[in-house]
């Protein structure tokens, strides 16, 4: 483990002074958290078995980058540590305030996921996201879809957006990156599971 | 071993109008809240306070589809909107779900993620922020003058992290 990044199993909850929430019965769970604290260039999010009882995955992001000179930074997923030309890279939906646009780009070497806040946006300002990831293990090509959005003293945004995996492989790891800038303290990842 | 979540912590269906509806004392055990309401009252555009704070700092920044013309909109208010464009109707629900994100923490100000829509009107998308790093202990859904009317529904949900 990266002495910079803390990664929590669920059942580690406790150990950060939380009691463990209320019984829910149900079929979303908590599996991991990572936390950042201290700059990192990345964040993995690894299975080891401990997405298999799961059918769907949501993945919970308060996240901030150092880019410098830079209000935001985009945002880069990508999976089971693949590099390749093997994502579509997105289509999206946002508005910035002032007008509504829609786009697109093509096949890329990640997906992206919206954008982070970066070193000018305003002090304490994290960006937010919600990312679903359907069907994981199963043997189709693998669609994500994010719902992010920020606001700094400049250059807000709203974003719905959604990505390609070309592979037809189970995930084993999720790598979260900035496009530019390294992921600086503070920022949280949390994976849940859906079960099916 | 996981830990099953989206926990619900409180629900209150509207036997008669009110005006506001708050959620106080809640618990921190939680990292993400997640509100979801579903209102009639017709002309209410609501709106969400937090801790009591209705100062005229609240950020938000929306886009909006109505079907002919969509839009997006930055804006200051006394609290966080659900949507610049779309009101509640006497008749047609108006559902809104906000993620209150890392509403525990007082590292960083706290921004919400919302969806909402009502057929007859609109669709919308919204991110907002309360500037102040304070623990979200107390969430107000506000008709905005309006009263919120019976059988309006507004449900809480808290959603675990580590």
């Amino acid at each position: 483990m990266s002495p910079l990044l803390t990664t929590f199993a669920a059942d580690g909850i406790s150990a950060f002074g939380f009691s463990r929430g209320g019984a829910a019965a149900g079929s979303y769970e908590l599996i991991s958290t990572s936390l950042v604290t201290s700059t990192v260039s990345s964040v993995v999010l690894t299975n080891s078995g401990a997405w298999t009882p799961y059918k769907h995955l949501q993945i919970r992001i308060t996240a901030r980058a150092d880019t410098a000179g830079s209000i935001a930074d985009n945002f880069m997923m990508r999976f089971n540590a693949d590099t390749g030309s093997n994502y579509f890279r997105e289509h999206y939906l946002k508005g910035n305030g002032s007008s509504v646009t829609s786009g697109s780009e093509g096949t890329s070497t990640s997906i992206f996921v919206g954008s982070l806040t970066a070193a000018n946006a305003t002090t304490n300002v994290f960006a937010s996201n919600i990312i679903d990831i359907l069907d994981h293990a199963g043997t189709k090509n693998k669609t994500t879809r994010s719902l992010n959005g920020y606001h700094s003293a400049s250059f807000p945004q709203i974003k719905l957006s959604s990505g390609l995996w070309m592979s037809t492989a189970g995930l084993s790891s999720i790598t979260f990156s900035a496009q530019s800038g390294n992921l600086v303290s503070g920022s949280r990842f949390s994976i849940y599971g859906i079960k099916g | 071993m996981p830990t099953p979540t989206y926990t619900p912590l409180a629900n209150i269906t509207l036997g008669s109008s009110a005006a506001s509806v708050t959620f106080s004392s809640i618990s921190q055990v939680y990292r993400d809240l997640v509100l979801v309401c579903q209102i009639f009252g017709a002309g209410s555009y609501p709106i969400i306070t937090f801790n009591s704070d209705t100062s005229n700092t609240y950020q938000n920044v929306q886009m909006h589809g109505n079907g002919s013309d969509p839009n997006s909109q930055v804006f200051t208010f006394t609290g966080l909107g659900v949507s610049q464009s779309i009101g509640g109707s006497a008749t047609e629900p108006f559902l809104f779900t906000n993620n209150i994100m890392d509403y525990s923490a007082t590292d960083k100000h706290k921004t919400v993620l919302t969806r909402s829509n009502r057929a007859g009107s609109g669709v919308t998308a919204l991110v907002g922020r309360w500037p102040s790093t304070s623990a979200v202990n107390t969430v107000k859904i506000d008709g905005n003058f309006v009263n919120f009317t019976s059988g309006s529904t507004f449900a809480l949900y808290g959603i675990a992290s580590a």
